[in-house]
Order: C-alpha cells, then structure tokens, then sequence
C-alpha cells in the first residue's frame, strides 16, 4: 500500500494545505461515496468499479461479438446494474441484459481487478429477484428445475445395470446434459470404468449440480439442491466423484464448500480421472490415428485450470490434435454457457454457429471435454467427440472383467 | 425516469423516423431505455463523475446497427430528409465526448461492419471494414504472422474507424507511425449519402488528398466505412532498455539525439518523477524506457547506437526490468475505477510540440495544472516521438473546492493547460482529438484553417447532420456547464 501509493503521496507534499487536507480525508477514508444505502447482493463496490471501466474486457466478450451491441458488453452490462440498484431504471429491457452472460470468464483474464462479470452478475440478479422483477423466461426455469431437479427429460437408462448405492468407489455423476442428450458419453465412461476394473456406482437419483439456479441469483433454491447432491454422494460411500460436466466439477468442488456443503469425496473431472487411469496403466490404447481440432470448454480451462490434461489424454490415445485459433485460456465460448441456451437461445445459437465456424477452419472433427460444448456444436452437424469416447475408441482391450455396483 | 441528462435536445425526433430506419436495418433498430442509455456517452471522463451523480450527457433516440454501406448511405440520406443527428459510433472510448448525441438523433454503430476483407501480403496492407475492434484486428493479424503496429492503450476497446475519425497514435508509434501515416486508402459515405473510396497504392500525384478530410473529422463530414492499413511482418526480434535521469530535460535531449540519427525506437516513453514514482517506485529520477523491435540485424544495430547515446546523456542503466514492467501493465486502466467513486476527478491531456520548446512546455503545463485550486496529481510523460518533436502526456487528479462544480473544476484544469499549451506554441491534442471538450480551443489552434473547414463541412453537410455540436465552439453550450 505504501509503495503502490507513495505517487499519491508526493503529489500531496505539493499541493496547498486545504487542498492536502480535504484530499487525504477523501483519501484515507476509502469511502466509496456512491454505494447504494440499503443493504445488497451485488457486490457494488465492484460493479462500480467494472462500469467505470473503459470495458477493456469487451473485445473478448462472446455475447457482445454477436450481439454488437455495448448494453450487453461487459462494463455495458455493469453500467445498466449501477442504475438497477440505484433504483434509477426500471426497465424490462435492462433486466433482461443482466441475464446476457455465459459466465466463460473470458473477461476476468483482461481485468487488472480479476473481476468476472458473469460473477458479479450473479448479485444483481438476486437483487433483481429480490424486487421481483425477474423476467418470467427465467422464472420459468427455476420453476422447472425446482419440480423436475434435472434441467432437461432424462433419459439415460443406466444399462439396466449402472445405477447402485453400494461401495462403489466411483461416483460417476453424469450431469443434466448427459443423462438426457448425451447417453454416449455415459456409455463410454461406463465402458472405460469396466475396461480398467474400477468398482463404479451412478445416482439412481441424481439432481443437477444446482448452477442454474445459482447462477441466476435463487442461491437458497441452490442449496437444496446442493443438501441432496452431497447426501446421495455420502450415502454411495465413493471416495471418488467423477463429472464429465467441467462446470458440475467447479461447482461441487468450489462452490458446495463456500456455502457450507463438503463433499468429502475427491472431484475430479473425467479428462482428470481418465489420464489418472492411463498413467496408471490401467487402459492401453492402439492408435486412433485421427485428427481433431481441440476446443477448450471455458469453465475447463478459465475456472478448472485443465488445459493441458485433456490434451495429453488424447494424444496417449493416439489422435493428433490441432489448436484452434483461440485455444487455452483464450477459447471462445461454444454459446450454450451460463444456461444462455435457456435464457438467451438466439444468442446463444449466434455464439455456436461463430465458434463451430472457426474450429472447422481448422478440422472438421472437433473433440472436447464437456457434454454441453458437444451438445452446441454436434447439434448442428458438427462432428464431435467428447474425451471419454476418444478413450473409448482408443482402448486396446477390455483389461479387467467390469465390476459395476449392483443395482440396489 | 430517475436519471437526468446534461445536455437538453431541441429537435423533435419523428416516431415515423424509427420506422423507416427499421425498414433499412430490419432488425438493427433500437429504441430501448437500456441502450438509450448506453450509447449516451462515450469514454469522456467527467461523463464517469456525472454518471455515478445519476447524470447522462445525452440521450439518443436510436441505435442503429447497419451492416453495409448501402445501409450507412440510406440512414444518412433518412437524417438529411427529417433533418435529424447521426452520430457515428465506433467503440466508444473516446475521451472528449466525441460520440455524445448532444442534440438526440440516430447513433450509428458500426459494429456489425467489421470483417476483415483480404489481406496483400506481396503489399504487406489489410484491408478491413471499420467497424472492426482494434485488439480483434490486431489479434487476427498476429496469428496469420503481421502486426498492424497501430497499439494504442484503448487497444481493447476502440475501433479502427474511430482511430481514423480521431487521428489516433499508438504505443509503438515512434515507428510505425500515428493511424494517418499507417492508412493507405479508406472508403467513407459522406454526409449527403455519397460514397467516396480512395485506391490503394502507395502514393498518387492525382490532386489533393481529398479522402485525409475524413481523418480526424471525428464524423462530422461523414461515416468511414473500411479501410486498407499497412502491415508489417511479425517482429523477429526485440530489444529492450531503459534508464534514469536527472531532470526531464535531459532524458528529452537524449531522445532528441537519438531521434537525429535516424533510429525509430517502436516505444520510447519519458515518464517524469511523479510518474516514475508511481510505475517504477523510484524516487527523484525520470525514467527513459525504449522497445526496438524488427528485423534481428536492423534491432541490434538500433540498441547498440540508443545505448551509446543513452550512456552519453547520462543515463544510469536499468536493465530490460522497467520494459517488461510496462508492458506487462500498459493494459492496466485502474485510475478511474479507483478514485472517481472517492470524489476525485481525472483526465489526462496530450499535446505536442517542436523539440525547441519541449522542456519549457513541459513546465508550463505542469505548473498551469498545480495552478488550479483542488488539483492533487499533475504529472506527465512524453510517450510519442519524431526528428522534429515530441508528444507530451500529462495526467492531472483533484478535488473541486467548495462550491464549484465537478464541471466547472475540470473545466478550469483543462482551460488552464490549454492557454499554456497554445502560449507555448504546442499543439492542443496530439491524437485523442476535439470532440465535445477541445471544441473551444480549435479556433485558436487553427487559426484560418477552421474557417476553412467549417466551409467545408456546409458544403459536405449543409444540413448539418453529421455529429452536430462537436469540434465547434457552439458544442459545449447549453449543457455541460450545468
């Protein structure tokens, strides 16, 4: 403080004595003048500091790159949230822009003050929910979820024989999007636990992680979604939770033990898991002999810091990978992050369609590490594998006899 | 509807207006609060103060997006017919209230024109719709193995049509050039709808520059719409060095010396003692750092003759240190964030000058800023440099005294380094432009030229559509005094 401020400080030695005085008040009691005087969820210093910004961030925003418009930019949405909950505008339109983020963090990476919009968005949104003013769309969504606990129809089966609560050792928590969209991804994790003998158990009634509702400000909604996740886990006695979902794995991992929900268990995500169970020899590959542009899910890369071991997984199973052109940190989101295909799908459709353009500049086969980034670009014709089916393919041979829990 | 707005419009904006824009840009037309209220302003500092305060400096009545420049044409010949403002908006981080609809009417941005169309690599040049974002540009560019060497601080988030509108300079510019010397030929619609495109060759003796009344005409005569920019192959090499001196004169004469050689350092900055303070915590001493970058043999030669200079000025070396100090956080724009919401009031002003005068406007202004009752920070860098002169950068913070208003305050900061600057025979902007708070300063700094350009703009704009109230002295009335 000291050092970072002594400019300040020798500024000051000049300046008049009146000048002097009136400035080290203002400047000593560290006042923000303008927070709002009721008590609130946003972090106001903060948002005030992002809408006073000159949105350095923007130009690697996803939404405003389709958008074009500067309300949805990061500072602009900032802005817009100063005025909210300085009871300023009461708007529908400035509403709705405060549910325009995927939260890709994309913007934290350039913020000399780490701030992610799309978490500080997560305030103002229960503030909004606070004033009831929550656009009905989004209502809509955490009614849903609140009656159905999963965010989409599941329909993965469990093979008749995948679902047990007895001893696994592996909990393979599937996720909204696999158990409905992705049942391949399921099945391929299944098939790699068998290969390499691994005691595995999946929910029978397993709920979604919660981040929807987290995410768009209805936090005590979330912890009882949180309360069932961590007892079903307990109760499967697994030492291990393994998600294909990177943002399931940031959530129970980050965001279940800041509001008082541990998982005793250790979170891994599958790209993490897998190359534990390659390094350990437990799964021979041939060679793939394939070629695949490598696309980083945001929350993977930004949130998990898994950028290199997806990478090193693929390439042990024998596919050659080529960056994209915002590969690692700098990834571009697929579209469907932050729930943005529920709240926002016409953005989020533009936000696919540019990523998926990119990544086929590159190679036509795309491989990833999140369900819901295969799911934005598989859906549109996209060829597109998810880690565990690289693996899947890739294997040598069933090494051990399958040993999954019995069906309790 | 609680929030105000600085400046009150006169004009009545026909609803039947938005109609017809709709029908030009179906889909690209918005009349929402919310974006109302975004496009009211652009990057001008007391515009921050004003907004915190619940204050917007204008209000538009629309948004549009257009996506070609039929589109532009169509909107500008639809302003002309209701007679109502287009102000043309790029990224919007202009300082001196440039974009501020001032009297309502239509922003135009011009965002959704930003694809980069080819790029000549025999002719090492890109040429790129305007609307493109400087670092996306940038970016693009670096990763197929050229830079464009155009890196202003706004890097992030400004336009390449606003660089051109404003005659921006970059970082890196002592080589490369400010944004007038990096631009081949560009393709504009003028205010009457025209449009008007210039060829891309390297020079032409075919009669006056007629497309340069576009650069630095900051939307007055007309929209840019793209653009051909010299390129160069990605730098192999870079060498970095710095030193300190004693006295901010003496690191001027170095450069000066350096600058006589014929050696373009890509960044050469001069930061003096405050400023030094605060990036380098060094006490007492100005702070010389110098970046070349090229062709591996032209760099080391570059470095070897800086040094020698350096070491005969004076200098007592740092080490490349300081350098990757300061681009790891050029980027870092925290100042405003920081002391705005704490009452403060910030700008920073750059102007230029002859070497001959260089240390003597550096004082003058120093002083003019220190001046002024409730000023605390008044400091300054010369970050931009030729054979003939030098760009300074002064930064100035402090607190209005009672019962003076936030305005009046910084009115009176900048008045006073702008009779300095003149006084001393400088330049009152260097490269951020007029806009909205230079606007009272051009006559003097024009002299005849502003009458000339003002005979220009009638004839270009008789009806005076094109960003109205900026540039010229009647702009700031009516509204910002308030």
């Amino acid at each position: 403080m000291k050092d970072k401020y002594a400019w300040v400080m020798d500024s000051l030695s000049k300046a008049p004595l009146l000048t002097k005085a009136r400035a080290v008040k203002h400047f000593l009691m560290n006042r923000n003048e303008y927070l709002p005087k009721k008590k609130v969820n946003a972090d106001m210093d903060a948002v005030i500091k992002c809408a006073l910004c000159p949105n350095m961030c923007k130009f690697d925003c996803p939404v405003l790159a389709v958008e074009k418009n500067d309300a949805v930019s990061p500072s602009g949405k900032m802005r817009l949230a100063y005025f909210i909950e300085t009871g300023r505008i009461n708007s529908v339109d400035a509403f709705e822009d405060m549910y325009k983020c995927t939260g890709c963090n994309a913007c934290e990476q350039w913020c000399p003050f780490d701030f992610s919009v799309g978490d500080l968005l997560r305030g103002v949104r229960e503030d909004i929910s606070d004033m009831d003013m929550t656009p009905p769309n989004i209502i809509e969504i955490k009614e849903n979820l609140e009656r159905n606990h999963v965010m989409y129809e599941k329909k993965y089966s469990g093979n008749g024989n995948k679902y047990g609560v007895v001893n696994g050792d592996v909990l393979y928590f599937m996720g909204c999007e696999v158990s409905s969209n992705r049942n391949e991804i399921a099945d391929s994790m299944v098939k790699i636990f068998d290969a390499a003998g691994e005691k595995y158990v999946l929910l029978e009634d397993e709920w979604c992680c919660g981040y929807p509702l987290f995410n768009l400000g209805f936090t005590e909604e979330f912890k009882k979604f949180a309360e069932h996740n961590v007892g079903a886990m307990e109760k499967s006695g697994c030492n291990v939770v393994v998600c294909s979902c990177p943002t399931c794995t940031h959530i129970f991992r980050d965001v279940y033990p800041r509001l008082g929900f541990e998982i005793k268990a250790r979170v891994l995500h599958s790209s993490e898991y897998l190359l534990g169970l390659v390094e350990n020899g437990k799964v021979d590959f041939t060679s793939i002999g394939k070629e695949a542009v490598y696309h980083d899910p945001c929350v993977l890369v930004r949130k998990l810091g898994l950028e290199k071991e997806p990478r090193e997984l693929v390439k042990r199973a024998g596919m050659v990978l080529k960056e994209a052109e915002f590969g690692g940190k700098d990834t571009k989101c697929c579209g469907m992050g932050g729930g943005m295909a529920s709240t926002n799908p016409i953005i989020s459709s533009k936000m696919a369609d540019a990523r998926l353009k990119s990544l086929e500049e590159q190679l036509s086969l795309i491989v990833t590490a999140c369900p819901t980034c295969k799911t934005a670009f598989a859906s549109r014709g996209a060829e597109v594998l998810d880690i565990s089916e690289v693996i899947s393919m890739g294997m040598k041979k069933e090494k051990n006899e399958g040993h999954g829990a019995e069906k309790s | 509807m609680a929030y105000d707005t600085v400046y009150t419009r006169h004009e009545n904006f026909d609803k039947k207006t938005v109609e017809q824009l709709e029908s030009i840009v179906p889909g690209g037309t918005s009349t929402k609060e919310s974006d109302r209220i975004i496009y009211s302003k652009d990057y001008w500092p007391i515009a921050l103060r004003w907004y915190l305060d619940g204050k917007l400096p204008a209000l538009p009545d629309c948004v549009v997006w257009p996506e070609n420049d039929e589109q532009v044409a169509e909107i500008i010949r639809l302003a002309n017919k209701e007679k109502v403002p287009v102000v043309p908006y790029g990224e919007g981080s202009g300082v001196l209230g440039g974009t501020v609809p001032v009297k309502g009417g239509i922003v135009v941005d011009m965002r959704k024109m930003d694809r980069v169309i080819a790029i000549d690599d025999d002719g090492l040049m890109v040429t790129v719709q305007a609307g493109i974002n400087g670092m996306n540009l940038e970016r693009y560019l670096n990763h197929r193995g050229y830079t464009m060497g155009h890196i202003p601080q706004s890097l992030y988030c400004s336009s390449l049509g606003g660089w051109l509108a404003c005659r921006a300079a970059g970082q890196f510019s002592t080589k490369y050039g400010k944004i007038e010397d990096i631009v081949v030929a560009l393709r504009a619609v003028l205010a009457d709808g025209s449009i008007m495109q210039s060829k891309a060759v390297p020079r032409s003796s075919t009669g006056p520059q007629v497309e340069r009344l576009l650069l630095g005409s900051e939307g007055t005569l007309g929209i840019i719409t793209e653009a051909t920019m010299k390129i160069w192959p990605y730098p192999e090499e870079r060498a970095m060095l710095s030193f300190t001196f004693n006295g901010i004169s003496t690191a001027l004469e170095t450069v000066r010396k350096i600058m006589r050689k014929n050696v373009y350092p890509a960044v050469i900055r001069i930061y003096d003692e405050n400023e030094t303070l605060r990036h380098f915590q060094i006490k007492g001493k100005c702070m010389l750092v110098l970046l070349m970058e090229g062709a591996r043999e032209l760099v080391k030669l570059e470095r070897k003759i800086s040094l020698g200079i350096c070491e005969d000025g004076g200098g007592a070396g740092q080490g490349e240190g300081p350098v990757f100090h300061w681009l790891e956080t050029r980027f870092n724009v925290k100042e405003s964030s920081e002391f705005v919401p704490k009452g403060f009031i910030f700008d920073t002003v750059e102007v230029s000058t002859g070497w001959k005068n260089a240390p003597n406007l550096y004082r003058a202004i120093i002083r003019a800023m220190r001046g002024i009752d409730g000023v605390v920070v008044a400091s300054g860098h010369a970050s931009h440099f030729y054979p003939q002169g030098v760009c300074f950068y002064f930064t100035f913070g402090g607190l209005p005294p009672k019962h003076t208003s936030p305005f009046k305050f910084y009115e009176s900061v900048w008045d006073a380094i702008m009779e300095s600057c003149l006084k001393e025979h400088g330049s009152i902007s260097h490269h951020h432009g007029i806009g909205l708070m230079r606007a009272k300063w051009l006559k003097e700094e024009m002299g005849g030229r502003l009458a000339a350009f003002k005979k220009i703009k009638r004839v270009i704009d008789p009806n005076n559509v094109m960003n109205p109230g900026k540039m010229m002295k009647e702009g700031m009335n009516g509204g910002a005094g308030k």
